[in-house]
């Protein structure tokens, strides 16, 4: 059955295809709301609430784009609401500079394997975090960050700077580690 | 900067993320997308029950206020003419004309009637049966004019409106006279306004009735074997026959009826003293027995992902499992007595219903095994129902009365090709009316 077809069966409301929606991208999905967030539980909540919207909305789903892809913008609306409304996140959504970090251009070989560098950029500060994701994952552009956010665009542009840098360094210092020399370097 | 080799692998990396998520996860999505959806028809249901019973009661009210009230006053008037006319049929309606005559040209309003007019209204339809107390009755009405000094009994004045208030019984009384009875012994010109005003508050009485009614219904139904193939993959084709027992490949299902129970609250109206209207709500519940084998754990992937199903062996007998129906309906019916004197009556009428709840067994193709399915059949249902009722107990207040019962749904089950088994019905009930 493909997209359409299983789009079409969900509208009438039939619970097998709705459960094997779910099963065709609920990994995937888990997938990007584990980078916005912070514990597989938090990733779990936002992917649970972002299927309910999935079902909710899926009328408005025209079929011109791929469904993945519709399903994946509704995830990372719904992990940022979440961000939003948690309170262990807003503290650190400020978008504040408190924590300024060097700026590099760099651009290494990315080595690492998805689970490894999703761990770096979810150990970034959550604004940063969620940043780094909108832009360099998901693609979006900086003014069009600064809608999502509320935040002006200079903002978004300097703080996915920063976040880059960051990630830039830790992926390095991973790398290394990863080496057989680099263990000397670590005390090992 | 996006064009940067760092941000296409970051990307390309992250397009393969994937993790299986647990399974409590879609178990709360599930709870969450059926539970508003459930809510939201609920209350469509209920708003929809609610506009539709206000408009019938308006339009009843309406026309119990002005048509039924005129058909009924129409009526009464009939049957007010009808005794004089069966009188002066007879031979010995003779005398009860020379008696009414002699009545007349008396002109005195005050006068006591004789024994023979006695005799004439016990001749008349609505005299005959009657003990002499309520005939005296009568007449102790027609001599009111004496309590109400200078004041005409004929005429519409509040006096006499609370007057025939207070003695209620001799009011239903004077308005079953013959009018000729009436106006020749009360020796008065016919007062064709004080007649309808009686009538009117007779019939007005008996419209405005309403009792409320808790129904109780239990008996045997019929699922037939929609339940046992309500998804599109299942290959009933294979059984034009309808049967109760199908066979899916090489399985025999065996499939009997089993316990149905309704429960309702319905207010039922007088429409006219044979014709009564009833509608309330309804729940019901429709059971069909399936024997099945053992229920066995299997396990079923989807895009990596595990999970349990359990299922029932086809071929087996040693257990048994219940398809259920459950559904919340509107039963709306009218009810005839064909006979005053026999308290029976006779019922029928629509009761459009939502299956809330239902489950069922259905077919694994290629398989020996049947897999529940929640929901399994359409949800919309159009039952009609027959029935008659008996009263086999009242009192003032309240009546019981008790019947046999059947219903069949118009809908089908399943709106596929070959599906044309319907959910039916029959038991008796009992029927609890509060006046």
């Amino acid at each position: 059955m493909d997209d359409h077809q299983l789009v079409a069966e969900c509208l009438k409301h039939r619970p097998a295809a709705q459960r094997m929606l779910y099963d065709r991208f609920a990994g995937p999905m888990l997938g990007v709301c584990y980078r916005y967030t912070k514990s597989m539980g938090d990733a779990e909540d936002v992917l649970q609430e972002g299927f309910v919207k999935v079902y909710r909305y899926l009328s408005q789903y025209k079929g011109s784009g791929e469904l993945g892809a519709w399903i994946r913008r509704i995830m990372v609306t719904t992990a940022l609401n979440y961000l939003k409304k948690h309170v262990r996140y807003q503290s650190e959504l400020a978008f504040e500079s408190d924590h300024l970090h060097p700026v590099s251009t760099d651009d290494p070989q990315v080595s690492l394997q998805a689970k490894e560098l999703a761990e770096l950029i979810r150990q970034l500060p959550v604004g940063y975090q969620t940043i780094f994701n909108l832009h360099a994952v998901e693609g979006y552009t900086h003014v069009e960050i600064g809608q999502m956010l509320g935040i002006h665009e200079g903002t978004s542009r300097s703080q996915y700077a920063r976040a880059r840098a960051l990630l830039i360094t830790w992926i390095e210092k991973k790398m290394l580690d990863h080496k057989p020399g680099s263990y000397a370097r670590s005390g090992i | 900067m996006h064009d940067q080799e760092f941000e296409r692998s970051v990307q390309q990396k992250m397009q393969e993320l994937s993790f299986t998520p647990s399974p409590p996860v879609w178990e709360e999505v599930e709870a969450k997308i059926r539970a508003p959806r459930k809510k939201r028809r609920i209350v469509l249901w209920l708003a929809f029950l609610g506009v539709g019973m206000g408009v019938t009661g308006v339009l009843w009210l309406y026309n119990a206020g002005n048509t039924s009230v005129n058909e009924s006053l129409n009526t009464r008037q009939k049957e007010i003419n009808r005794p004089a006319d069966a009188i002066t049929s007879k031979k010995e309606s003779n005398r009860a004309n020379q008696i009414e005559t002699s009545a007349a040209k008396t002109n005195d309003p005050g006068r006591q009637p004789s024994n023979q007019e006695f005799q004439v209204g016990e001749n008349s339809k609505y005299m005959r049966g009657k003990s002499s107390s309520d005939l005296s009755n009568k007449i102790a009405f027609l001599n009111i004019e004496p309590a109400i000094p200078n004041t005409d009994i004929f005429s519409e004045s509040a006096g006499l409106e609370s007057t025939i208030e207070k003695n209620d019984k001799s009011f239903e009384a004077i308005s079953s006279l013959p009018a000729e009875r009436f106006y020749s012994i009360g020796n008065r010109q016919p007062d064709s306004a004080l007649f309808k005003t009686v009538a009117i508050k007779k019939v007005e009485k008996q419209l405005t009735r309403l009792a409320w009614i808790v129904q109780l219904r239990y008996g045997r139904s019929w699922a037939g074997a929609d339940g046992m193939q309500g998804a599109a993959s299942l290959n009933f084709a294979a059984d034009p026959s309808p049967s109760n027992n199908p066979v899916f490949g090489n399985v025999q299902a065996n499939i009997t009826g089993g316990p149905f129970l309704s429960a309702g609250v319905l207010l039922k109206k007088n429409i006219s003293s044979r014709l009564k209207g009833s509608a309330g709500l309804q729940y019901a519940l429709y059971t069909q027995k399936v024997a099945v084998g053992r229920k066995v754990l299997v396990s079923a992937s989807s895009n990596a992902n595990f999970r349990a199903i359990e299922l029932y062996e086809a071929n087996g007998g040693q257990g048994s499992y219940h398809n259920k129906f459950q559904m919340i309906s509107v039963p709306l019916a009218l009810e005839l007595k064909p006979v005053r004197s026999i308290p029976l009556s006779v019922q029928a009428g629509v009761a459009p219903g939502y299956l809330v709840r239902n489950k069922a067994l259905q077919y694994l193709p290629g398989t020996t095994y049947f897999r529940e399915v929640v929901p399994a059949v359409q949800r919309w249902q159009l039952p009609v129902h027959a029935g008659l009722q008996y009263r086999i107990g009242a009192t003032k207040n309240w009546e019981l009365l008790a019947g046999p019962f059947a219903s069949y749904h118009i809908t089908p089950m399943a709106n596929r090709k070959y599906n044309d088994r319907h959910l039916a019905s029959f038991g008796a009930g009992i029927q609890l009316q509060v006046k």
